[in-house]
């Protein structure tokens, strides 16, 4: 029985698995390193969209007035709302609930989702005017 | 025992790979990450979106204005090309070590409200939709670590 050959090839296995194990352990603490210490936050992009989206709702629905239904105009400045924040990497999902119209004053209930794919929030959110 | 040579042999062998993956596991566990991650352009990326975000939520003192400009001081200085008030707020605001350049997309008009030249190395890119002027304002914040130029 070649002894020597049956312990150079355990060995040389031993060392093989210890490198993977190794190479394992390096390629994780390289991967949580390059995401340490990030910051996740969405409350600027939600400051922007509770800001700036009723106004320029707003804005749509004077100038659609009978040309357009109200929830249409919703939709067609939540596409763009939504478009402008995807092409700078943040989903963004706007969900009419209900709209009405008493009075001249408008009405909008709505959610919209937002998510950095890190964080996801759901936020609902009345609008009058 | 037979072959007490060869033995001896593979132990060494077993005890160097030992010895190596242990320093290996060491230096991963306590070396500092600080140059394999990017929480430096992180930091940027947010102090753009904030300092943008609070020029947005500043109030004008003077009432008419603030009605006007919806309660935005940001608004108000983009609606009027106040680039220059931009400029000194953002000067002011961002560490002297931080170098940026701001454009502005707003309908069909792309435009650079301060325009500082963009640098080869690793830019952070904020952002804030902006509502002004009867327009959307889509501004563009690029921040790096450099030389600020006047």
């Amino acid at each position: 029985m070649n002894t020597k050959g049956q312990l150079l090839l355990v060995s040389g296995l031993l060392m093989s698995i210890t490198l993977i194990a190794v190479s394992s352990t390096i390629t994780h603490s390289v991967n949580l390193g390059t995401h340490q210490g990030e910051r996740h936050d969405l409350t600027p992009h939600i400051s922007s969209i509770e800001k700036n989206f009723p106004l320029a709702l707003e804005h749509a629905i004077g100038e659609n007035e009978g040309s357009l239904e109200i929830n249409d105009t919703f939709r067609q400045v939540s596409k763009n709302f939504e478009s402008l924040f995807a092409s700078r990497g943040i989903s963004l999902f706007f969900s009419l609930t209900s709209s009405s119209l008493n009075s001249g004053n408008h009405t909008f209930v709505y959610d919209y989702t937002m998510s950095d794919g890190i964080i996801t929030i759901l936020l609902s959110k009345t609008t009058e005017f | 025992m037979k072959n007490t040579k060869g033995q001896m042999h593979v132990l060494e062998v077993l005890l160097v790979g030992v010895l190596f993956t242990s320093a290996a596991n060491v230096a991963v566990n306590i070396l500092p990450t600080s140059d394999a991650d990017n929480s430096g352009q992180n930091d940027l990326y947010f102090s753009g979106m904030e300092i943008l975000e609070l020029l947005d939520n500043w109030v004008p003192l003077d009432s008419n204005i603030s009605s006007e400009h919806n309660g935005s001081t940001l608004a108000w200085w983009l609606a009027t090309d106040n680039n220059s008030e931009i400029k000194q707020y953002l000067d002011s605001g961002l560490p002297s070590s931080v170098s940026y350049r701001l454009e502005a997309i707003h309908g069909s008009q792309n435009e650079v409200i301060v325009n500082r030249e963009l640098p080869d190395g690793e830019i952070s890119t904020s952002f804030r939709i902006v509502w002004s002027d009867s327009e959307i304002w889509n501004l563009t914040l690029h921040l790096w670590y450099g030389y600020r130029e006047a």
